[in-house]
Protein backbone atom coordinates (compact mmCIF):
# COMPACT_ATOMS: atom_id res chain seq x y z
CA UNK A 1 0.00 0.00 0.00
CA UNK A 2 1.21 3.45 -0.97
CA UNK A 3 2.71 5.39 1.87
CA UNK A 4 1.32 9.21 2.08
CA UNK A 5 2.05 11.94 3.95
CA UNK A 6 -0.40 14.00 5.35
CA UNK A 7 -0.39 17.78 7.55
CA UNK A 8 -0.99 18.40 10.94
CA UNK A 9 -4.44 19.23 9.99
CA UNK A 10 -5.75 15.90 8.62
CA UNK A 11 -3.77 14.53 11.51
CA UNK A 12 -5.40 16.52 13.97
CA UNK A 13 -8.75 15.49 12.55
CA UNK A 14 -8.37 11.76 12.85
CA UNK A 15 -7.27 12.10 16.45
CA UNK A 16 -10.00 10.94 17.84
CA UNK A 17 -10.61 8.23 15.23
CA UNK A 18 -10.03 5.33 17.35
CA UNK A 19 -11.78 2.80 15.04
CA UNK A 20 -13.07 2.36 11.73
CA UNK A 21 -14.55 5.99 10.42
CA UNK A 22 -16.42 7.14 8.10
CA UNK A 23 -14.82 10.54 6.47
CA UNK A 24 -17.42 12.83 5.42
CA UNK A 25 -17.65 16.10 3.49
CA UNK A 26 -19.57 19.09 4.96
CA UNK A 27 -22.50 17.99 2.94
CA UNK A 28 -22.58 14.44 4.48
CA UNK A 29 -20.89 12.84 1.20
CA UNK A 30 -18.37 9.84 1.84
CA UNK A 31 -14.90 10.96 1.30
CA UNK A 32 -13.37 7.54 2.59
CA UNK A 33 -13.16 5.03 5.29
CA UNK A 34 -10.25 5.49 7.68
CA UNK A 35 -8.67 2.54 10.05
CA UNK A 36 -6.15 3.53 12.56
CA UNK A 37 -3.16 1.54 12.61
CA UNK A 38 -4.04 0.21 15.71
CA UNK A 39 -7.68 -0.96 15.58
CA UNK A 40 -9.74 -0.93 18.31
CA UNK A 41 -10.49 -4.18 20.35
CA UNK A 42 -13.92 -4.99 20.33
CA UNK A 43 -16.10 -4.28 23.73
CA UNK A 44 -15.70 -7.29 26.57
CA UNK A 45 -19.30 -7.78 25.96
CA UNK A 46 -19.25 -8.64 22.40
CA UNK A 47 -20.75 -5.56 21.18
CA UNK A 48 -19.17 -3.95 17.95
CA UNK A 49 -16.59 -1.38 18.04
CA UNK A 50 -17.80 2.03 17.82
CA UNK A 51 -18.20 2.52 14.27
CA UNK A 52 -17.32 6.60 13.86
CA UNK A 53 -19.09 8.98 11.83
CA UNK A 54 -17.10 12.26 11.17
CA UNK A 55 -17.89 15.02 9.24
CA UNK A 56 -15.81 17.80 8.28
CA UNK A 57 -18.14 20.97 9.28
CA UNK A 58 -16.55 24.52 7.54
CA UNK A 59 -14.19 24.56 10.61
CA UNK A 60 -10.65 26.59 9.94
CA UNK A 61 -8.60 23.70 8.16
CA UNK A 62 -11.16 21.42 7.20
CA UNK A 63 -10.71 22.94 3.66
CA UNK A 64 -7.33 21.17 3.75
CA UNK A 65 -8.03 18.44 5.31
CA UNK A 66 -11.13 18.24 2.11
CA UNK A 67 -8.28 19.02 -0.51
CA UNK A 68 -5.53 16.45 0.87
CA UNK A 69 -8.29 13.30 1.59
CA UNK A 70 -9.53 14.20 -2.10
CA UNK A 71 -5.96 13.32 -3.55
CA UNK A 72 -5.64 9.60 -3.66
CA UNK A 73 -7.21 7.32 -5.94
CA UNK A 74 -6.68 4.49 -3.91
CA UNK A 75 -6.13 3.34 -0.92
CA UNK A 76 -3.52 4.43 1.28
CA UNK A 77 -1.55 3.91 4.19
CA UNK A 78 -1.41 8.10 6.39
CA UNK A 79 1.85 8.91 7.64
CA UNK A 80 3.33 11.53 9.98
CA UNK A 81 6.13 13.94 8.27
CA UNK A 82 8.62 11.27 10.02
CA UNK A 83 7.26 8.24 8.26
CA UNK A 84 5.50 7.27 11.29
CA UNK A 85 1.79 5.02 10.24
CA UNK A 86 -1.07 6.54 11.74
CA UNK A 87 -3.71 4.47 9.45
CA UNK A 88 -5.02 3.34 6.49
CA UNK A 89 -7.62 5.10 3.95
CA UNK A 90 -10.04 4.12 1.60
CA UNK A 91 -11.12 6.77 -0.96
CA UNK A 92 -14.71 6.18 -2.66
CA UNK A 93 -13.73 5.39 -6.44
CA UNK A 94 -16.28 7.52 -8.56
CA UNK A 95 -18.31 4.37 -9.91
CA UNK A 96 -18.58 2.92 -6.74
CA UNK A 97 -20.10 6.29 -5.25
CA UNK A 98 -23.76 5.33 -5.94
CA UNK A 99 -23.34 2.05 -3.70
CA UNK A 100 -21.31 3.98 -0.74
CA UNK A 101 -24.22 7.14 -0.42
CA UNK A 102 -26.82 3.64 -0.99
CA UNK A 103 -25.33 1.74 2.28
CA UNK A 104 -24.13 4.74 4.12
CA UNK A 105 -26.57 7.76 4.57
CA UNK A 106 -25.66 10.39 6.67
CA UNK A 107 -26.90 9.22 10.11
CA UNK A 108 -30.11 10.57 11.69
CA UNK A 109 -28.67 13.31 14.51
CA UNK A 110 -32.15 11.81 16.24
CA UNK A 111 -30.21 8.44 16.61
CA UNK A 112 -27.31 9.17 18.24
CA UNK A 113 -25.95 7.27 20.44
CA UNK A 114 -28.32 4.25 19.80
CA UNK A 115 -26.95 1.01 18.51
CA UNK A 116 -25.76 1.58 14.81
CA UNK A 117 -26.58 -2.29 14.22
CA UNK A 118 -30.60 -1.43 15.29
CA UNK A 119 -31.62 -1.49 11.96
CA UNK A 120 -29.87 -4.58 10.81
CA UNK A 121 -30.71 -6.45 14.01
CA UNK A 122 -34.48 -5.55 13.13
CA UNK A 123 -36.71 -8.26 11.25
CA UNK A 124 -36.88 -7.47 7.55
CA UNK A 125 -38.55 -4.49 6.25
CA UNK A 126 -41.03 -6.22 4.05
CA UNK A 127 -42.00 -2.83 2.89
CA UNK A 128 -38.79 -1.67 1.20
CA UNK A 129 -38.43 -4.99 0.31
CA UNK A 130 -41.48 -4.47 -2.22
CA UNK A 131 -40.31 -1.36 -3.29
CA UNK A 132 -36.90 -3.05 -4.71
CA UNK A 133 -38.99 -6.01 -6.03
CA UNK A 134 -41.27 -3.60 -7.94
CA UNK A 135 -38.09 -1.79 -8.99
CA UNK A 136 -34.70 -3.65 -8.81
CA UNK A 137 -33.28 -3.74 -12.10
CA UNK A 138 -29.11 -4.34 -10.81
CA UNK A 139 -28.35 -7.80 -9.39
CA UNK A 140 -24.85 -8.86 -8.26
CA UNK A 141 -23.03 -11.84 -7.42
CA UNK A 142 -21.01 -12.58 -4.19
CA UNK A 143 -17.70 -12.04 -5.55
CA UNK A 144 -19.53 -8.52 -7.15
CA UNK A 145 -20.37 -7.40 -3.76
CA UNK A 146 -16.95 -8.27 -2.45
CA UNK A 147 -15.23 -6.20 -4.64
CA UNK A 148 -17.31 -3.74 -3.69
CA UNK A 149 -17.20 -4.27 -0.33
CA UNK A 150 -13.07 -4.21 -1.18
CA UNK A 151 -13.28 -0.51 -2.33
CA UNK A 152 -14.43 0.83 1.14
CA UNK A 153 -12.44 -1.33 3.20
CA UNK A 154 -8.83 0.19 4.10
CA UNK A 155 -7.33 -2.43 6.13
CA UNK A 156 -4.32 -4.15 4.71
CA UNK A 157 -5.17 -7.62 6.05
CA UNK A 158 -8.97 -7.66 5.23
CA UNK A 159 -8.22 -6.62 1.28
CA UNK A 160 -5.95 -9.07 1.19
CA UNK A 161 -8.81 -11.19 2.93
CA UNK A 162 -11.62 -9.90 0.32
CA UNK A 163 -9.52 -9.84 -2.75
CA UNK A 164 -8.77 -13.86 -2.17
CA UNK A 165 -12.37 -14.59 -1.49
CA UNK A 166 -12.71 -12.81 -4.42
CA UNK A 167 -10.54 -14.80 -6.67
CA UNK A 168 -11.81 -17.78 -5.13
CA UNK A 169 -15.34 -17.09 -5.92
CA UNK A 170 -14.54 -16.25 -9.78
CA UNK A 171 -12.45 -19.36 -10.14
CA UNK A 172 -15.55 -21.58 -8.48
CA UNK A 173 -17.72 -19.40 -11.10
CA UNK A 174 -15.15 -19.91 -14.29
CA UNK A 175 -15.10 -23.59 -13.65
CA UNK A 176 -19.03 -24.60 -12.73
CA UNK A 177 -19.78 -22.68 -16.63
CA UNK A 178 -16.99 -24.79 -18.30
CA UNK B 1 -28.45 -28.82 -10.38
CA UNK B 2 -26.69 -25.79 -9.60
CA UNK B 3 -28.43 -22.33 -8.99
CA UNK B 4 -26.90 -19.17 -9.65
CA UNK B 5 -26.99 -16.94 -6.58
CA UNK B 6 -27.16 -13.24 -7.27
CA UNK B 7 -27.89 -9.97 -4.35
CA UNK B 8 -30.33 -7.05 -4.54
CA UNK B 9 -29.04 -4.11 -3.99
CA UNK B 10 -30.19 -3.91 -0.44
CA UNK B 11 -28.67 -6.97 0.13
CA UNK B 12 -25.32 -5.78 -0.81
CA UNK B 13 -25.90 -2.37 1.14
CA UNK B 14 -27.20 -4.60 4.55
CA UNK B 15 -23.75 -7.21 3.75
CA UNK B 16 -21.24 -3.67 3.33
CA UNK B 17 -22.65 -1.84 6.57
CA UNK B 18 -22.44 -5.65 8.07
CA UNK B 19 -18.91 -5.84 7.26
CA UNK B 20 -18.02 -2.23 8.13
CA UNK B 21 -19.81 -2.29 11.71
CA UNK B 22 -19.36 -6.18 12.71
CA UNK B 23 -17.25 -6.63 15.68
CA UNK B 24 -16.27 -10.20 14.10
CA UNK B 25 -15.60 -9.60 10.42
CA UNK B 26 -14.33 -13.00 9.92
CA UNK B 27 -18.15 -14.25 11.07
CA UNK B 28 -19.90 -12.33 8.81
CA UNK B 29 -17.68 -13.26 6.15
CA UNK B 30 -18.05 -17.06 6.90
CA UNK B 31 -21.46 -16.67 7.44
CA UNK B 32 -22.03 -15.13 3.44
CA UNK B 33 -19.31 -17.62 1.97
CA UNK B 34 -21.81 -20.56 3.69
CA UNK B 35 -25.13 -19.01 2.67
CA UNK B 36 -24.11 -18.45 -1.10
CA UNK B 37 -22.64 -22.09 -0.86
CA UNK B 38 -25.94 -23.56 0.35
CA UNK B 39 -28.27 -21.50 -1.67
CA UNK B 40 -26.32 -22.91 -4.90
CA UNK B 41 -27.03 -26.13 -4.13
CA UNK B 42 -29.99 -26.59 -1.78
CA UNK B 43 -31.78 -23.57 -1.69
CA UNK B 44 -35.65 -25.26 -1.83
CA UNK B 45 -34.15 -27.88 1.47
CA UNK B 46 -32.40 -25.30 3.38
CA UNK B 47 -34.28 -21.94 5.27
CA UNK B 48 -38.10 -22.51 5.72
CA UNK B 49 -40.82 -21.04 3.64
CA UNK B 50 -41.58 -16.90 4.61
CA UNK B 51 -44.25 -14.64 2.72
CA UNK B 52 -43.78 -16.57 -0.34
CA UNK B 53 -39.99 -16.27 0.19
CA UNK B 54 -37.88 -18.51 1.84
CA UNK B 55 -35.53 -17.15 5.10
CA UNK B 56 -31.98 -19.61 6.03
CA UNK B 57 -29.84 -18.56 9.50
CA UNK B 58 -26.43 -19.06 9.20
CA UNK B 59 -25.37 -16.64 12.20
CA UNK B 60 -24.61 -14.31 12.78
CA UNK B 61 -26.78 -13.56 9.41
CA UNK B 62 -30.15 -14.30 8.26
CA UNK B 63 -31.21 -14.05 4.68
CA UNK B 64 -34.14 -13.67 3.04
CA UNK B 65 -34.23 -15.09 -0.99
CA UNK B 66 -36.25 -16.14 -3.16
CA UNK B 67 -36.31 -19.73 -5.39
CA UNK B 68 -36.63 -19.67 -9.45
CA UNK B 69 -36.57 -23.32 -10.48
CA UNK B 70 -37.32 -22.48 -14.09
CA UNK B 71 -34.31 -20.12 -14.46
CA UNK B 72 -31.74 -22.46 -11.92
CA UNK B 73 -31.20 -18.99 -9.89
CA UNK B 74 -31.66 -17.81 -6.68
CA UNK B 75 -32.20 -13.94 -5.38
CA UNK B 76 -30.95 -12.97 -2.24
CA UNK B 77 -33.34 -9.73 -1.34
CA UNK B 78 -32.19 -8.64 2.01
CA UNK B 79 -29.76 -9.94 5.08
CA UNK B 80 -30.36 -9.29 8.76
CA UNK B 81 -28.14 -9.77 11.83
CA UNK B 82 -29.32 -12.49 14.42
CA UNK B 83 -27.13 -11.67 16.96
Amino acid sequence: MVPFTVPDPVRAFLRDATGRTIVRDPNGNVLGFFAPVKPEEPLPNGQAPRLIDKRLNGEPGDECVQRVLRQPAEPVQLCDEAGNVIGYFAPVPPDRAEFVAGAFPPPDPTKEGEDPLADLRADFDMAAIEREMASNDKWYTLAEVYEHILSITPEPYWRGYLQAQIDRLKERDRCATQ
Amino acid sequence: MRYTVIESRIAQNALAYSWRAAADRQAVADASNEIDRLLKSLPDQCGVPFMGLRRLTVPPLEVLYQVLPDDCMVRIWSYRLVT
